[in-house]
């Protein structure tokens, strides 16, 4: 099975990657990145990650990655896409979340991920010793090469599942994540007074220190995790997991209260939908993101045509959890967001679905169950 | 952003109030994030909360009384608020609550430090430096190498990036806080059409029957006059001009100076607006002006060609530094 995908992946490497349009219609095992202007080595990076993608049984239904100057890196159409059709389908061992993490080889990481409560934390210190195991594609192309000679095989042979030493086996997807995410908690005081809100700037000074807090007292389970890798490659500093924990918080995908870093689901840019609708505590969102089959499964909130954008709307979030968590502000055609931003203060509809995204992981279930309760009675349009 | 309270907005008859507020439990409200939303009535809790602030003492009495008759028949606390709304039903309460709510939503406003426009121009700037500094580093791409080690050494910042281009960051909250006026800016317009309930929620011939009724001329306008007050006299002169069709109505709206606001529904490709060409300013108008057509004929005779844009441009300078108050269109 291995060979058969690897054979494929060998072939679209050899494919020139220039025109968008001969990737149109393509099945999943030969899916080629759209290029709208981007250079090279962006484009290298987007193919190596799709090949990763499929080698590891993620199915892309026409759509892959495309990178162009204003979203920059982005999900479009390689074919005409109607309203609820499956685009995307990952094994839920490859997404990033407790689940995978207790697939992890090594019994301390896997010790240090047992004493982890938040799904929050846990999924961005998973991201941290991913990182830490190395993820450039030099080390990558040195450690398979390592690997094949020890084994005595040939390093197209070698199974892109498979763990190998010096490289992470998530090294494509860690490769094409940002290194940077805009969120409030970077802001400098400059930046947090441009923002003309003294709350929300209160907010993130707040969310600092918490954050900092937090991962000091994480400092044994941090300890426990890394133990096992050597000292100079690892990524356990604060700067480290605050990158992890902005990542997990703008990318990863919220379901029952857990997280899950969607290897490609993870790249839909935002767009509100053309429909306007109240805020119904996430039902939109949940329609469109299904888990069944060990499989997430995405669908498409709206139609495509072949080589545009796919976008997707995040769910009934306002700006301030956009800005605060995604950093992004939305604005839709008039300016003006459609569900996003209809509440002008700490509304109780941003209030429950940010008690669910990012609260619901800390939270004992009957807890959150109340707090949903709670605030499901306010007032809210309805 | 705070509701108006009781202590602060309604100091008297507060014994009344009070009860009415525990009776339905209005005080939950305070408690609570509120949620508005643009074009989407008040929820009634909020509705019956501003109500009971801006009620007087007769409005007062009569919901106590409504209310007690339907406790009495043993009716659910819905039933009994809306006895009370029923008995403040005075379009002057009504009025006076979304007012209270306006004054809010205007303070709120007013903490911002700057204007959407402001906001508006700073990202058009920031901008525009990004791409000129962009430019800059393309042009003398060579050239700066060598500089570079000399500025540094002469402990001189980067020269790529001026003061007046914003950072990532900067640019965000930017855009972050312009949809918050963007909002707020919404709900006021909002409140004050559903305070002006009976011009917008009707039809055309009610809305210019209000306008009718609008007893601001532009005669008695100030030239520094109030801003409502001109544009309600604008649009007394605009119906003045008897357009076929018009379901628009000027209004000025907060950070924004003035917009429109529509009298009934517009649907998709219809016509709302239809201009007489007698109320438009045109190089055709500035041909017929007693005034300044005799000077753009001699001009004609200098310049064959004409220039459509300059023969307008010069009409509204006559008509509004020249006639001024005497001007046709000085509304």
């Amino acid at each position: 099975m291995f060979h058969f995908f690897y054979i494929l992946i060998s072939t679209t490497l050899l494919v020139s990657t220039a025109a968008a349009d001969a990737a149109a219609t393509a099945p999943s095992t030969s899916l080629k990145s759209f290029n709208f202007g981007t250079d090279a080595v962006t484009e290298s990076t987007n193919n190596d990650f799709l090949d990763w993608y499929t080698a590891v049984g993620g199915i892309a239904s026409g759509v892959t990655v495309g990178h162009d100057g204003r979203y920059g890196r982005g999900v479009y159409a390689t074919k005409s896409i109607v309203e609820d059709d499956e685009v995307i389908s990952v094994p839920l061992e490859w997404c990033m979340s407790r689940i995978s993490a207790m697939k992890e080889d090594s019994r301390t990481a896997k010790a240090a991920y047992r004493q982890i409560q938040s799904d929050d934390d846990l999924v961005a210190l998973m991201l941290m010793r991913e990182m830490s195991k190395g993820y450039s594609k030099s080390r990558e192309k040195k450690a398979r090469q390592a690997a094949a000679d020890k084994q005595g095989i040939a390093v197209l042979d070698l199974p892109v599942t498979k763990e190998i030493p010096g490289i992470s086996k998530w090294a494509p997807y860690l490769r094409v994540l940002p290194r940077t995410v805009p969120l409030t908690v970077f802001y400098n005081q400059n930046e947090l007074n441009a923002l003309e809100d003294s709350t929300l700037s209160n907010e993130a000074n707040q969310r600092r220190s918490q954050m900092s807090k937090q991962f000091k007292s994480m400092s044994k389970q941090v300890k426990l995790l890394f133990k096992d890798l050597p000292i100079r490659s690892r990524k356990s500093k604060f700067a480290d997991y605050l990158w992890a924990k902005s990542v997990v918080g703008s990318r990863a995908l919220s379901m029952s209260g857990k997280k899950f870093l969607v290897p490609l689901a993870d790249m839909f840019n935002y767009h509100p939908h053309q429909v306007e609708r109240d805020a119904d505590n996430g039902a939109n969102f949940l329609r469109y993101h299904k888990m069944h089959d060990g499989r997430f499964h995405v669908y498409a909130d709206r139609a495509a045509t072949s080589q545009k954008q796919l976008m997707e709307d995040y769910g009934d979030n306002t700006n301030e959890l956009y800005i605060n968590h995604h950093g992004m502000v939305s604005n839709s055609g008039t300016g003006v967001p459609r569900v996003v931003g209809l509440f002008v203060t700490d509304s109780c509809c941003c209030l429950m679905f940010f008690v669910f995204d990012v609260f619901c992981g800390l939270l004992p279930l009957r807890l959150s169950m109340t707090i949903h309760l709670i605030v499901s009675m306010c007032n809210c349009p309805r | 952003m705070q509701l108006p309270t009781l202590s602060t907005h309604a100091k008297s008859n507060l014994g009344l109030r009070t009860k009415i507020f525990n009776k339905l439990g209005l005080t939950r409200l305070k408690r609570r994030p509120l949620c508005l939303v643009p074009k989407r009535p008040l929820s009634p809790l909020v509705n019956m909360y501003l109500l009971v602030l801006a009620a007087n003492k007769n409005d007062l009495v009569q919901c106590d009384a409504a209310m007690a008759t339907q406790t009495a028949a043993g009716e659910s606390l819905q039933v009994v608020a809306e006895a009370c709304e029923k008995a403040m039903a005075e379009t002057v309460t009504q009025r006076l609550g979304l007012q209270l709510m306006s004054n809010v939503i205007k303070k709120q406003l007013h903490r911002y430090k700057t204007t959407l426009a402001e906001d508006v121009v700073l990202l058009a700037t920031s901008k525009k430096e990004h791409l000129k500094s962009k430019q800059k580093k393309d042009k003398g791409n060579n050239k700066k190498k060598k500089k570079r080690g000399l500025a540094a050494q002469l402990g001189l910042g980067s020269d790529d990036v001026s003061s007046l281009a914003m950072t990532m960051h900067e640019t965000l909250a930017v855009r972050y806080r312009m949809t918050r006026k963007k909002i707020l800016s919404l709900l006021l317009v909002d409140m004050a059409s559903r305070s002006d309930g009976s011009t917008l929620s009707s039809t055309d011939e009610s809305a210019a029957r209000h306008l009718q009724d609008v007893p601001v001329t532009w005669e008695d306008v100030p030239e520094d006059g109030a801003l409502e007050d001109k544009v309600k006299a604008f649009n007394a002169w605009f119906a003045a001009q008897k357009p076929r069709v018009n379901k628009l109505i000027a209004a000025a709206v907060p950070m924004m100076r003035i917009g429109t606001l529509t009298t009934s529904k517009v649907d998709m490709d219809e016509i709302y607006l239809e201009v007489p060409v007698k109320a438009c300013m045109s190089s055709s108008s500035a041909w017929k002006d007693d005034v300044v057509g005799p000077v753009l004929k001699e001009l004609r005779v200098k310049h064959p060609r004409g220039d459509a844009f300059h023969e307008l441009l010069f009409h509204l300078i006559y008509e509004r530094f020249v006639r001024g108050r005497q001007s046709k269109w000085w509304p």
